[in-house]
């Protein structure tokens, strides 16, 4: 009997269920196909990348099993782990956000990674070298990386607007110009000649970026800072004019300049905006973490993990805080199973490897998705 | 400063310019014969860092160098078919996936480098061997000459013996023309059957052999061993050093070469005692000048163009909007 | 059986449901030059693209010497020796003439730079070419390169060469050129498939002639058998549409002032030659035409896209020359673009935000100086698709997702709701149904009742005749007839002036000269 109603039940469900599906708009219906197709993508992504993950375990580990749990729910165990994932969150959102913001306007400035790296010098330079008092310093110390970062994305929009160079080339050199900048900043002004390894003074502690408890969390300033910036970009590009015309530009440029509409100073905006939000990330990235900043020759590759959550999050400025945070999580996994097992951290590289692979794969499910968009459209 | 002049105008200083150039020169010329088919191959560097490694892993593993040094290049391969495969068939943005490929050669070399040996930064704890060095005895000591001729790697002979075979294949044979054919139009290739995807798919694995060359030599070219991220953006610089070239690779020969001496006086500056700040402004050297050299290419370019339009007459239709004659760019944004 | 080529019945329907082609019946015979006319969006590049295998037909059986084919590739066609030379040439420009000319056709591995300038040689010799086999692409006139196609299908055992629109980039000495090698090539025994729209040149070098009107063949005839007014009734095949409702109105003040108007492309080809006309408050006036006779120069020149030409352009008595896009719309000008999704639409875009895109930078729909008024916009947009009737179910749908002829309704909607002071409408019905194109003329009228200026370019002779208040013919670049009763025009005086048989201003021409 009650078998019975349940089957009664789901059936009046499914049917109010297909009404309203079809009182839908078509392209409604097939944006929702599309939605649906980029989630099972991700999914099985996702999928695909702990099972690979797993077999390494199982090759490379003699407590496979122990390793592999702290690796899937590792940061659930203790709050301060999974505080961890919220600090890791911060500049991979914000380097993904400066991403998305170009990539929008249709341009592929790589030079984010530069951007991060000279905004942390000069954030750095500002908390050693100059005493201000504790609000206001951080402030401007942000500012300084912020202006820094732009400096580095929009010398390939010059180029390009100006004599028509490819703006990626241009800005890959520019993450090495930016790289050498910083060195020669730290090693010209801030180095600190008593400490064993090649590192900058200590920051000044008016200039660090406090925390604020919540709960058994401390929630990093910068976490805020973040969730505004997204927020603001959001708006920006779905209420503002210049945000809408931002996406024109992407979308078809030549639609633009029928419009009337200046293409050229949308694309250096867009490039001073991802270089700002990426600069301004390194900075708050040093000012939150860091006490001293050390000399590198290599990249710190925070830049170029922007990539990875930008494609993660498909360019929506909304998705991306959620995409770093997935990423942030396996990363912390991996470093929470690092510490308790013999597991190496790297192996998330691995696992966002083959994620992006898949996500990225635009062929996939493709078939599957034309189908059942032309069976919709036949329907309908 | 006699120290440093000393050091520059060594035989030595000579060697050191080729070797510093060598790992450049390979991932430089992989990185040209990719954009020759219209595939800008930014994975060069994990590609290398992979090879590097795996190269180093085999001559432990099997006790040969050659064939250590295939096992290096035979993985190098295979992550760049990896890359191939992405997106030719996947249909991923080759830009992203290289870079991909970028980070998880970083961290996935550290990753099988402990898992093999204990150790994340260096493969110290197991052994090794090097690619011979050439010293040629008669020479040797001759000033320029000997530092010219004797010394080098065997790999660098490869490479530069590479560099003219690439030129001539590029330009003499069939292989080449239509690899440009792919490159430019691809829809024109296609129309006379030449089958576009198969020659990105091969020239992108070409492409990470030669870097995967070039990655070996890093671990076993002077050293025995391979250490975390000792490629140290080799195959960023490759990308400026053929961009600098201009897709030839006789020209690649010399910008790996510029890129090379500048690298070489950075080490010349920081080992007779100067301050490492110039250390750091001569590696920042090779970028800058890359981006000189494509705005002066520009510049040139837009000259010539008005130089047509006048020889056309001025009159007579500067606003002619003639797409069939505008080239393809070599690189596409999405 | 002395048919090269037959087609039975071949259909082909696009992906979004536009039908290209329908049940296309044609025999080409061995040694003819067979041309194939009709308007552009006729479906004449879709029928050449299915004979050289570049598209699959959804229908319908092609035989290539009297044995079926199916082509699934265009290596499928050149292995039964049809050869085809692109409107777009299919070149790769960095490599040498004979680089090109050997691309895939390998003997051996290695290129013998002599030996393929010579091969190059000999092939110009045999068919009266002059081509240097080491020149570089790049560097070549399009009329070479336009040679070097037809050689590199002749080296690749060519019978039967396609030609599609092979005289639209060509000056006159080199059209003239062609024609003596096709010549040339038909007595040695080859086939060709020429495709065109200039009738004059249609009628000089074919044997036979079939007329493509909507996607199918209309008609196949022997050249001699018809002049070449009739061959443009033929073409045009007129059909009239639905009377307009049109109430007569009182012309007002000058808006556009065209005044010796020249603009040329190269030294010997004059696209617009000494062009003078008005048009007034309250007047459309159309521009007639077969394509390529200066209409598209003349669009372009007033909306900015071409600068260089000599003479003026004055829109309410101030020139508009080298004004942007944006000053040309605060200005007034509304312009309905001919390819209405490279240039008119964002695809990806939603209605709403199609709508606005000219609008919003004139200050509508935006609150506090920065942000978009959504709500203004919404209501906006569901005023206008209710005004044009556009089938969409809100102003959320993107505009890639509509019909043809709703997303012009889209375009259109924007440009005519800006009270414009002048519009320039450029084909506003290609390959829109019948009910769309119905609203958009009758907003074009409503546009002009309410003392706009219109400028109407149109390859639909009945709209033209139907909603102008006068019509511009242009022949080779020039102003032949200008028509002010348009009841008293029947076609075929129309024809002759399209074809540049006459020309009412010859006198005046010859008496200045």
């Amino acid at each position: 009997m009650g078998k019975n109603n349940f089957k009664i039940m789901l059936t009046n469900m499914r049917a109010k269920l297909q009404a309203k599906q079809a009182s839908k708009s078509i392209s409604k219906r097939v944006e929702s196909i599309r939605i649906q197709t980029e989630l099972l993508r991700t999914l099985v992504a996702v999928v695909i990348a702990f099972a690979v993950a797993l077999i390494i375990i199982l090759c490379v580990s003699k407590q496979p099993m122990e390793a592999f749990k702290y690796l899937v729910i590792g940061p659930l165990m203790k709050p301060r782990y999974f505080n961890q994932v919220l600090v890791q969150m911060v500049p991979l959102a914000l380097t993904g956000l400066a991403l998305a913001i170009m990539l929008k306007a249709g341009q592929f400035n790589l030079a984010t990674e530069g951007s991060f790296i000279l905004g942390g010098v000069l954030a750095a330079f500002f908390a050693i070298k100059v005493a201000l008092p504790m609000g206001i310093h951080p402030i401007l110390a942000i500012i300084f990386g912020i202006i820094g970062g732009a400096f580095i994305c929009v010398v390939p929009a010059i180029l390009k607007l100006s004599f028509g160079i490819s703006e990626m080339v241009v800005s890959l050199m520019m993450n090495y110009i930016a790289l050498r900048i910083g060195n020669t900043i730290i090693r010209g002004a801030l180095l600190d000649e008593s400490a064993g390894i090649l590192t900058t003074e200590q920051f000044h502690e008016t200039a660090q970026m406090h925390t604020i408890p919540v709960g058994e969390l401390e929630i990093q300033v910068a976490l805020i800072i973040m969730v505004i910036v997204v927020v603001g970009f959001y708006v920006y590009l779905s209420k503002t004019r210049s945000g809408y015309a931002l996406q024109l530009s992407g979308l078809n440029g030549k639609f633009l300049a029928f419009s009337g509409i200046g293409a050229s100073g949308l694309i250096l905006a867009s490039q001073i905006m991802g270089g700002a939000v990426a600069g301004g990330a390194g900075a708050m990235y040093t000012l939150s973490n860091l006490e001293r900043y050390d000399l590198v020759n290599t990249f710190p590759n925070k830049g170029f993990d922007g990539m990875i959550v930008t494609i993660l999050a498909r360019n929506n400025p909304l998705l991306v805080p959620i995409a770093a945070f997935f990423l942030a999580y396996v990363r912390e996994g991996a470093e929470i199973m690092s510490r308790h097992t013999d597991v190496s951290v790297e192996i998330m590289s691995i696992i966002q490897g083959v994620i992006i692979i898949f996500v990225a794969g635009q062929a996939l499910f493709s078939k599957m998705q034309n189908k059942r968009i032309i069976k919709e459209v036949a329907n309908g | 400063m006699d120290d440093f002049f000393n050091i520059i105008f060594s035989n030595e200083f000579l060697v050191s310019i080729l070797r510093l150039s060598t790992p450049i020169l390979f991932a430089a010329l992989g990185a040209l014969i990719s954009n020759k088919a219209g595939v800008v191959n930014i994975g060069l560097e994990g590609i290398m860092l992979f090879a590097a490694l795996f190269g180093v892993l085999g001559c432990s593993w099997t006790g040969n160098l050659f064939a250590g040094g295939l096992i290096g290049v035979l993985i190098g391969a295979f992550v760049s078919a990896l890359l191939a495969f992405s997106t030719l068939y996947l249909k991923s943005d080759t830009i992203l996936t290289g870079v991909v490929i970028n980070l998880v050669g970083a961290g996935g070399t550290i990753f099988f480098l402990e898992v093999f040996t204990g150790d994340k930064n260096v493969s110290t704890s197991i052994v090794s061997e090097v690619f011979p060095t050439l010293e040629i005895e008669a020479i040797k000591d001759v000033p320029f000459i000997g530092g010219l001729l004797s010394g080098h790697n065997v790999l660098t002979w490869v490479a530069i013996a590479l560099a003219i075979l690439l030129w001539f294949v590029v330009n003499k044979t069939h292989f080449g023309i239509k690899l440009k054919a792919v490159g430019e139009n691809p829809v024109a290739a296609s129309s006379l059957g030449i089958p576009v995807k198969n020659y990105r798919f091969i020239a992108i694995v070409l492409s990470g052999v030669l870097a995967s060359v070039g990655g070996i030599f890093l671990s076993m070219g002077y050293v025995s061993f391979f250490a975390s991220n000792m490629t140290a953006g080799r195959g960023f610089i490759a990308l400026a050093a053929e961009a600098m070239a201009m897709g030839n690779p006789l020209f690649t020969l010399l910008s790996s070469l510029l890129f090379g001496f500048m690298s070489a006086l950075a080490i010349a500056f920081g080992s007779s005692g100067f301050m490492a700040i110039f250390n750091e402004i001569f590696e920042m050297m090779p970028y800058v000048a890359t981006i000189v050299a494509l705005i002066v290419y520009a510049v040139i370019a837009k000259q010539k163009n008005k130089m047509k339009e006048v020889k056309n007459g001025k009159s007579l239709g500067k606003g002619i909007q003639n797409d069939v004659r505008r080239r393809p760019s070599g690189i596409r944004r999405r | 059986m002395d048919n090269v080529l037959q087609l039975v019945g071949i259909g082909r329907v696009y992906g979004n449901g536009i039908v290209a082609n329908r049940d296309i019946n044609i025999e080409v015979r061995r040694g003819e030059i067979h041309a194939i006319v009709g308007e552009n969006g006729a479906g004449k590049s879709t029928l050449m693209e299915i004979i050289y295998g570049m598209e699959k037909p959804d229908s319908g059986q092609m035989f290539v010497y009297g044995k079926e084919v199916n082509f699934s590739s265009s290596m499928d066609a050149i292995k039964m020796n049809i050869g085809m030379v692109h409107q777009h040439f299919m070149l790769v420009n960095s490599l040498t003439v004979g680089e090109n000319l050997i691309l895939n056709t390998p003997k051996n591995t290695i290129i013998n730079k002599r030996k393929i300038a010579q091969l190059t040689q000999e092939l110009c010799e045999k068919y009266g070419f002059n081509l240097d086999g080491n020149a570089v692409v790049k560097n070549l006139s399009v009329g070479n390169q336009q040679q070097l196609e037809i050689l590199k299908a002749l080296y690749r055992g060519a019978q039967i060469l396609i030609l599609d629109e092979p005289t639209a980039v060509l000056t006159p000495q080199e059209t003239e050129k062609l024609f003596e090698q096709l010549k040339n090539l038909k007595e040695k025994g080859h086939t060709i498939l020429f495709i065109s729209h200039k009738l004059n040149e249609i009628v000089g070098i074919s044997d036979r002639i079939s007329i493509l009107r909507q996607g199918t063949i209309v008609d196949t005839f022997e050249t001699s058998t018809v002049d070449v007014s009739q061959l443009s009734n033929l073409i045009v095949g007129r059909e009239f549409s639905e009377k307009i409702e049109k109430p007569e109105i009182e012309r007002g003040d000058v808006v556009l002032r065209v005044d010796g108007l020249s603009y040329a492309n190269s030294p010997v080809k004059k696209l617009l030659d000494d062009v003078s006309f008005t048009v007034s408050k309250g007047e459309i006036v159309g521009l007639c035409g077969v394509e390529g006779n200066g209409q598209r120069e003349l669009i372009q020149a007033i909306t900015g896209a071409i600068k260089n030409y000599s003479g003026t352009i004055e829109l309410c008595g101030a020139s508009v020359k080298g004004i942007s896009r944006k000053k040309l719309r605060e200005r007034g000008v509304a312009h309905v673009p001919e390819d209405r999704i490279a240039e008119g639409l964002s695809k990806d875009s939603s209605i709403a935000d199609n709508l606005i895109s000219t609008l919003y930078i004139n200050g509508k729909f935006i609150k506090h100086k920065f942000f978009l008024d959504r709500k203004t916009i919404k209501e906006f947009s569901d005023e206008q698709i209710a005004k044009y009737e556009i089938k969409a179910n809100d102003s959320n749908d993107i505009v890639g997702m509509l019909s043809g002829g709703n997303m012009q309704k889209v375009v259109v909607a924007r440009e005519f709701e800006d009270d414009p002071v002048f519009a320039v409408i450029d084909q506003p019905t290609r390959g829109v149904d019948i009910g769309a194109s119905k609203i958009i003329r009758d907003k074009i009228v409503e546009l002009r009742c309410n003392g706009c200026a219109v400028l109407l370019n149109s390859a639909d002779l009945s709209e033209l005749l139907n909603i102008s208040d006068r019509v511009l013919v242009f022949y080779s670049g020039k102003i032949v007839a200008d028509f002010e009763n348009l009841t008293e025009i029947d076609e075929e005086t129309l024809g002759r002036y399209m074809l540049g048989l006459d020309d009412m201003f010859r006198d005046e021409k010859d008496g200045q000269e």
